[in-house]
């Protein structure tokens, strides 16, 4: 129950003054390139300390390989640490080690790499609020950037569905609430990846699109919309074995043309859903 | 002609306190076309997703803190900032455009000096929860008794706890959870004759559109923004509805914020 006593015995928070916040931000790197050229250019540089970054499509469309190759990239970084969060049970250490002998890495560096790539395996979103809150606690300002990677938050939501009314939406709004609080008080960067599910109602921003474009829209519900600063649409060029990402906020596009370039060698496990 | 009107001690308090505050009149005739906002008024911004709500938010946000001379009002601005939205380089940007378009003449390393400086009169409250909120709220009444330099309230964005608040125990419609945050701006904006600005998703509480501006239960603002994006080209509308005034402006979004564009 809040009661005024309650609340002003309880008051945590403060504010803090802009150029306090500015202070903060400047003394520490506020961008992380992805590593993948053409997705750094769409997201102005790379995935931005303190945001959280949507990609959003449907199914086979390369979602999870491009999370998986930012994944990889980020954690060749130094000073930087990865966290992928698991929820689909399909996250294999062999194609992450594939991916890696491709580049032609030394096994040293491979294994380095790989020790980098922390992997979370979470079934429900209780225990999605349970990691982001035990990574608050411990966290601390001396700590490397981290980038969590969630691959894929709509696996978890889907537990809910058919519930009493309101449960589903309570557990994401806290979890959104959760996910926040890391990003504003921490050095983090989050990527969530969302599938698209079709409906009539949800136009996006441009209204002049194809028509396939107008019957999608992401899915977690209304109050999810709103959530990500930034959201990328990723879409499968049937029959030209191409997959396109673009930017809902700069209405910026970017192709490409062979799925080896964006997924090296791992795209076989793509090829063969796709047969 | 004289009337008697009670006040309570902590209203005789606010109104003391509020007697110097600087006023936003005529921020920006591209942003309030009427020469407003006058104290005490409260400004909504709505839109679909992505069109530009809380650029919005940090234009004003901007216009208020720099100093006069610099295109602003030398404000003090308290924010809420619910949504993590607000992104300080951004804002930085901002600033800087402003602050370059109105003063040209000023040199480089003087402007940088004006623009940090100017970055200490905008408190920001982060808040994760709904007792948090309810926490900044009381210490909001506290810094507006004792700092007489603030003129503007801000939050981005209104509905951002309704969902962990509304629960199968507990429902709230949207609506009335929007009536009550907005009576409470309403007594705020009242009693220290400060501006409230706030976002608003268009799904969230769609009905209270239907209010007319001129309603004490509506702010006196609202301005809708819409997007007339598409493959070829980037444009964005803004239509504010002022007390039954309406008034339409189009703008672009770039890295340094929004860009209106001269009929």
């Amino acid at each position: 129950m809040l009661t005024k006593k309650s609340v002003l015995k309880n008051r945590e928070v403060s504010y803090v003054s802009a150029y306090k916040l500015y202070q903060q931000t400047i003394q520490r790197p506020q961008i992380i390139p992805t590593g993948v050229k053409r997705i750094d250019e769409l997201l102005d540089g790379g995935l931005q300390i303190g945001r959280i970054v949507e990609i959003c499509g449907q199914p086979t469309s390369a979602k999870s390989q491009l999370s998986l190759s930012i994944a990889v990239n980020v954690a060749s970084r130094k000073n930087i640490e990865t966290i992928y969060v698991d929820t689909k049970h399909d996250l294999s250490g062999v194609v992450i080690r594939n991916m890696l002998r491709s580049r032609r890495y030394t096994e040293n560096v491979i294994a380095e790499t790989l020790q980098k790539i922390r992997v979370a395996r979470i079934y429900s979103v209780e225990k999605l609020i349970e990691l982001f809150e035990n990574l608050d606690k411990r966290m601390t300002d001396k700590d490397n950037s981290l980038v969590i990677i969630i691959d894929s938050l709509p696996s978890l939501m889907y537990l809910h569905h058919g519930e009493a009314k309101f449960e589903g939406l309570n557990l994401l709004a806290e979890s959104v609430l959760r996910m926040r609080k890391l990003v504003s008080r921490h050095q983090v960067a989050i990527l969530v990846v969302n599938i698209i599910t079709c409906g009539r109602k949800w136009t996006p921003v441009e209204k002049k699109k194809p028509e396939e474009m107008r019957l999608q829209k992401p899915s977690l519900g209304k109050h999810w919309q709103t959530v990500p600063c930034v959201r990328l649409l990723s879409k499968w060029i049937i029959d030209s074995h191409a997959v396109s990402f673009y930017n809902f906020a700069n209405q910026m596009i970017t192709g490409f043309e062979e799925r080896k370039k964006l997924s090296y060698t791992s795209s076989l496990r793509m090829a063969d859903k796709s047969k | 002609m004289s009337t008697i009107v009670a006040e309570s001690g902590a209203q005789l308090v606010a109104r003391i306190s509020s007697e110097n505050r600087p006023t936003l009149e005529n921020l920006c005739s591209d942003l309030f076309p009427d020469n407003g906002p006058p104290p005490g008024r409260i400004v909504e911004i709505t839109g679909e997703s992505g069109t530009g709500k809380s650029h919005f938010l940090m234009e004003i946000m901007a216009r208020a803190i720099l100093p006069t001379e610099y295109g602003g009002r030398d404000a003090h601005v308290i924010f809420f900032d619910l949504d993590c939205k607000f992104w300080i380089i951004r804002f930085l940007h901002i600033l800087e455009k402003i602050a370059c378009a109105s003063n040209p003449d000023s040199d480089e390393k003087k402007t940088k000096e004006v623009i940090e400086k100017c970055l200490n009169g905008l408190f920001i409250f982060n808040c994760f929860s709904p007792g948090e909120y309810e926490g900044a709220l009381q210490e909001m009444e506290e810094l507006l008794t004792s700092d007489s330099s603030i003129a503007l309230v801000t939050v981005g964005t209104i509905g951002a706890f309704y969902w962990v608040e509304c629960t199968e125990e507990k429902p709230i419609k949207m609506t009335t959870y929007y009536k009550k945050a907005l009576q409470r701006f309403r007594k705020v904006s009242n009693d220290y004759k400060v501006v409230f600005a706030f976002t608003r998703p268009d799904i969230f509480a769609p009905d209270v559109e239907k209010v007319p501006t001129t309603d004490a239960d509506s702010p006196d603002y609202r301005i809708r923004l819409i997007s007339h994006c598409t493959e070829e080209a980037r444009g964005f509308e803004a239509e504010t509805d002022a007390r039954g005034q309406s008034y339409r402006t189009l703008f672009n979004i770039d890295n340094f914020g929004i860009k209106f564009l001269k009929l």
